[in-house]
């Protein structure tokens, strides 16, 4: 640089003398850390969430949880990091983590119609499908054609029993997204659910077409069909 | 002749207008609404990059203003505390905050988040009154005042909207949930934004009454400002506001550096804007990349690390910025502010 510090105070130069020794131990202990510890120089693209991440990739949930915590916790206003940590939640089975931070999510990015309908699942999941029906209708606000918040709203409507209803809604999901064969599989329990049995297997071949596990639910419902009155 | 014109630009008239005015933001803040927003195509493909960008721009312009603080003509004289004392104290205080995260973490982090859209307010009401000393613009005090409030309005938007810094940071959110509260809120964003985007037009429509107008690059310096903090937020696109404001200042420091540099040693332009930037993105480097890493290898988490640096290194980038742009001072001010010679 241009100048040398030959002003200040001692007590300055003295402060500004242990500074750049420190700042240097310090850059170089962190390059030989990650050196070592990674087998890479720190990467442009390393922020605290990529790294948490290849932390629940390589399996090392603790530390993955760790760290998504604590940016939850410092840095509260980003919108990715709950969402991440309530994905990492609900493969980790804490289904009132996973809701809580979802719904952190949703207060954070309001418009964002995949985080209403990921809240939606997550109360699915977990029994409560009238806030599951609520959050789905927020993210069908901001996208009315989205497929499956149709499917999960038809999921909530048809748990709190009312399949009429479930119905219409499944059949615009399944217009939306005809090749979803859990969609067929919602639409054909439904029908079967309001005795409208050519119509559910109808929808449960097509289901199994589509994935051969829906097998066992076409056989019920063929079943079913044959009994009825 | 037309009273209306760009402004004495320092490097070419689309140069200044793009970059330094933000005009190249205005562009792509357009291409975001009518494309759908953050969902859209255009963010499909620019997100990626984004970390690259973010690096390359705006890290780097966090430790531009320090290699040009250590690069100024007679800084240790004029600035001996912030150049001696400040970085050992920086240190220190980061090192504190990383010891005790779990309490001061998240106030640090909104202190750096709540001063940051002060911080681009002041950056706006700089380069505004820049462009206008240096195209003879002459500005009073009940001018200046104008400015102020118009490129002051983001920041006042930005604080009251949050979320989590600002307003949130001194009010409990719950308690901005009840009414009237919740209601006066709402409107009081209503009134900023709506202050933040049309101050800077009127203030381009009062000078119209004058025999030369506001220069267009100051209104524009205003104008993707106010964008930036009420556009950008709406679309969640934020992230690329900080992009445009380090672009604009490695623009301006750029230009700032040269000109001492090839006044101080000869030598050609380019190359010392070339040196200039290397110092910077490898500073960069140290401070974002490779610090956090050293409190990684004392024993501290990662995400603590990581983000309180990011946090303090902004602080400090305030705080210095507050005594290098105070061009009177600058014995440079008058190279960059006289307006061209008749």
């Amino acid at each position: 640089m241009a100048t040398r510090p030959e002003t200040g105070s001692l007590a300055l130069r003295v402060a500004f003398g242990t500074g750049l020794l420190l700042y240097g131990l310090a850059f170089v202990a962190g390059m030989t850390w990650a050196v070592v510890e990674q087998g890479r120089p720190p990467a442009l693209g390393d922020s605290p969430l990529t790294l948490a991440d290849r932390a629940y990739a390589r399996g090392d949930l603790e530390r993955a949880a760790r760290e998504y915590r604590m940016v939850a916790r410092i840095d509260a206003s980003n919108y990715d990091t709950p969402k991440r940590l309530a994905e990492m939640l609900s493969r980790t089975g804490d289904p009132s983590g996973e809701i809580d931070q979802f719904h952190r999510a949703t207060e954070l990015w309001p418009k964002n119609p995949a985080t209403h309908r990921r809240l939606g699942w997550a109360y699915l999941h977990n029994r409560r499908p009238a806030e599951a029906e609520r959050a789905f209708n927020e993210a069908l606000a901001l996208a009315p054609d989205d497929g499956g918040s149709l499917h999960g709203l038809g999921e909530a409507l048809l748990d709190r029993g009312r399949p009429e209803a479930a119905i219409r809604v499944l059949s615009a999901a399944a217009s939306s997204w005809p090749d979803n064969a859990e969609i067929h599989n919602s639409l054909g329990i439904a029908n079967g659910v309001v005795g409208r049995h050519a119509q559910a297997v109808l929808h449960l071949e097509t289901a199994r077409r589509l994935d051969p596990r829906f097998e066992d639910n076409l056989e019920r419902a063929r079943r079913a069909a044959t009994q009825a009155p | 002749m037309s009273i209306i014109g760009l402004g004495r630009p320092f490097l070419s008239p689309a140069t200044d207008l793009l970059v330094i005015g933000g005009g190249l933001s205005l562009l792509f803040t357009f291409a975001i609404v009518v494309s759908g927003g953050t969902a859209s195509p255009l963010m499909s493909l620019a997100g990626p990059a984004f970390p690259f960008v973010l690096f390359l721009v705006n890290m780097t312009h966090f430790s531009a203003s320090t290699v040009r603080l250590y690069a100024k003509p007679n800084a240790y004289r004029d600035f001996p505390f912030l150049t001696l004392g400040l970085p050992l104290l920086t240190l220190a205080l980061l090192s504190l905050a990383i010891r005790f995260a779990d309490l001061v973490g998240v106030h640090v982090m909104n202190l750096y988040l709540t001063w940051s859209p002060y911080h681009y307010a002041a950056q706006a009401y700089g380069l505004a009154l820049l462009y206008c000393y240096r195209s003879g613009f002459s500005v009073g005090d009940r001018e200046r005042l104008l400015f102020r409030v118009a490129c002051l309005a983001p920041f006042l938007y930005a604080f009251v909207k949050g979320p989590t810094a600002g307003l949130e940071w001194f009010v409990p959110k719950l308690a901005l949930l009840d009414e009237p509260w919740a209601t006066l809120r709402v409107g009081a964003l209503w009134l900023l934004g709506g202050a933040a985007l049309l101050l800077p037009l009127a203030l381009f429509l009062l000078s119209l009454r004058r025999d030369r107008a506001l220069p267009l690059i100051s209104l524009l310096v205003m104008v993707s400002n106010a964008a930036w903090w009420t556009v950008f937020f709406y679309y969640d696109a934020f992230g690329w506001a900080t992009v445009f404001h380090g672009l604009q200042y490695l623009a301006i420091v750029s230009v700032v550096h040269v000109k001492d540099r090839v006044q101080a040693q000869g030598g050609s332009a380019p190359r010392h804007a070339l040196v200039f930037y290397g110092a910077c993105v490898a500073l960069a480097y140290l401070l974002f990349k490779a610090w956090p890493f050293a409190y990684v290898a004392a024993g501290f988490g990662l995400a603590e690390s990581m983000l309180l640096v990011i946090a303090v290194v902004n602080i400090h980038h305030f705080v210095v910025d507050m005594f290098i742009w105070r061009l009177r001072r600058d014995p440079g001010y008058r190279e960059v502010t006289a307006p061209a010679a008749a």
